[in-house]
């Protein structure tokens, strides 16, 4: 049996002491006696999510939990964001010309180092929201979420995401669950998992108890 | 029959009409000049058609976005950039699409929206043809790329009548092929 988690850093395991043997796709695949694929990351967006699980060849995984996340993230490719702390010019103008050269072929599957070129936004998170892409001396996306991010946007992806996820299982005769830490999700998840039932460490995600309570909430809805 | 359509500004021309005179269908079509893959994903979602017997989907440049204003509702941005209503927004998306926007986004836009439509009527057991306006698109996921087909256009870059009655005639005849 073959499971794959999609997600943000709540799937991922963040502030988790042992991140692999103690988030709740590890326990699952354990009582399920189950192989795990994890593929969440830390501040992964909505769209970064759908666009991971597109990439995927499904037919391989008799489960798949997909976790959405708040509906304000964003992400963009930034061609230069592979290079981007690379200090010597001709190192980094190489990479470039390699990157350019291998575009065809990188374009129809899926490579983890196309996939490291996707920058993650995160309004609330400084570390985020550092892209360098400035206008009038200020980040473009400080700008964006003050003068065209609206919730009825966030909230019309949620919406597009989640149907193109819970179609494309159904339509694959696969088995899912999907939840959301979105406190305000407005789609009707499987389970949200944004629940003050759940211990929280400092940094707001679950403690190795709640990623405990969570996996065994998840399983009895299986 | 029905026939549920939606697009841009090629399919609110008059070729989705032509396609229900050929097929002898009541249409339904909710497109609208200026939109972006996504407005035709939300606004097909939104309107959640039900019960019709082909849905004739026709995409667009992978360029254009929309985003939503208290004011002005849900807006369609292009690379040109000739909303007249855009405002002090202009100078954004300017930025937004000389430095941010890239192909890869562009194209990944285009398969959300692909599929997030193909599948909401493959689930409503309704089928869907798939359309696309973008002559540089690499997909190779749609059945009638339009620039494939040999059509005279007006001065607009857009077909003339006797243009739509010939797209409408290729999409009739993969529609027959189907059956």
């Amino acid at each position: 049996m073959k499971l794959l988690f999609l997600g943000c850093s709540w799937t991922w395991g963040d502030e988790l002491e042992n991140r692999e043997k103690q988030r709740y796709s590890s326990i699952i695949g354990k009582r399920l006696n189950a192989d795990v694929v994890n593929l969440a990351e830390n501040g992964l967006s909505n769209h970064a999510i759908a666009r991971i699980f597109l990439d995927q060849y499904l037919e391989q995984y008799d489960y798949v939990f997909v976790q959405l996340t708040h509906p304000s993230r964003a992400e963009f490719f930034d061609k230069d964001g592979i290079t981007a702390d690379i200090k010597n010019i001709r190192l980094k103008q190489k990479l470039a010309k390699i990157y350019d050269q291998e575009k065809a072929k990188l374009r129809y599957k899926q490579n983890m180092f196309k996939n490291k070129m996707w920058q993650r936004v995160m309004p609330n998170v400084k570390r985020f929201m550092e892209t360098g892409y400035k206008l009038d001396g200020r980040e473009w996306w400080e700008l964006y979420y003050e003068e065209i991010y609206h919730d009825k946007f966030g909230d019309s992806e949620e919406l597009l995401i989640y149907q193109l996820i819970r179609n494309r299982l159904t339509i694959l005769n696969k088995k899912h669950f999907i939840s959301s830490i979105n406190p305000k999700c407005k789609v009707p998840v499987d389970l949200l998992l944004n629940n003050s039932k759940y211990p929280r460490a400092q940094g707001n995600h679950p403690t190795d108890i709640g990623h405990l309570m969570i996996s065994s909430d998840i399983m009895k809805l299986l | 029959m029905k026939i549920f359509s939606n697009g841009s500004s090629f399919a609110a021309g008059s070729y989705p009409k032509y396609l229900a005179e050929l097929l002898k269908a009541d249409l339904t079509n909710i497109s609208t000049p200026g939109y972006s893959n996504r407005s035709i994903w939300r606004t097909t979602i939104e309107y959640n058609p039900q019960n019709y017997d082909l849905a004739v989907i026709q995409l667009t440049s992978r360029s254009r976005t929309e985003f939503y204003d208290d004011r002005k509702q849900w807006m369609e941005i292009s690379s040109q950039l000739t909303h007249p209503l855009l405002d002090d927004k202009k100078k954004l998306w300017s930025f937004w699409y000389e430095n941010l926007y890239t192909d890869e986004y562009g194209e990944c836009e285009e398969k959300l929206a692909f599929w997030g439509i193909r599948d909401h009527f493959t689930i409503n057991n309704i089928p869907c043809i798939m359309l696309t306006t973008d002559k540089y698109t690499t997909s190779r996921n749609f059945d009638v790329n339009i620039f494939d087909i040999d059509f005279p256009m007006d001065k607009t870059r857009h077909p003339t009548d006797k243009g739509h009655k010939i797209i409408a005639k290729r999409i009739y005849e993969t529609f027959i092929s189907r059956m």
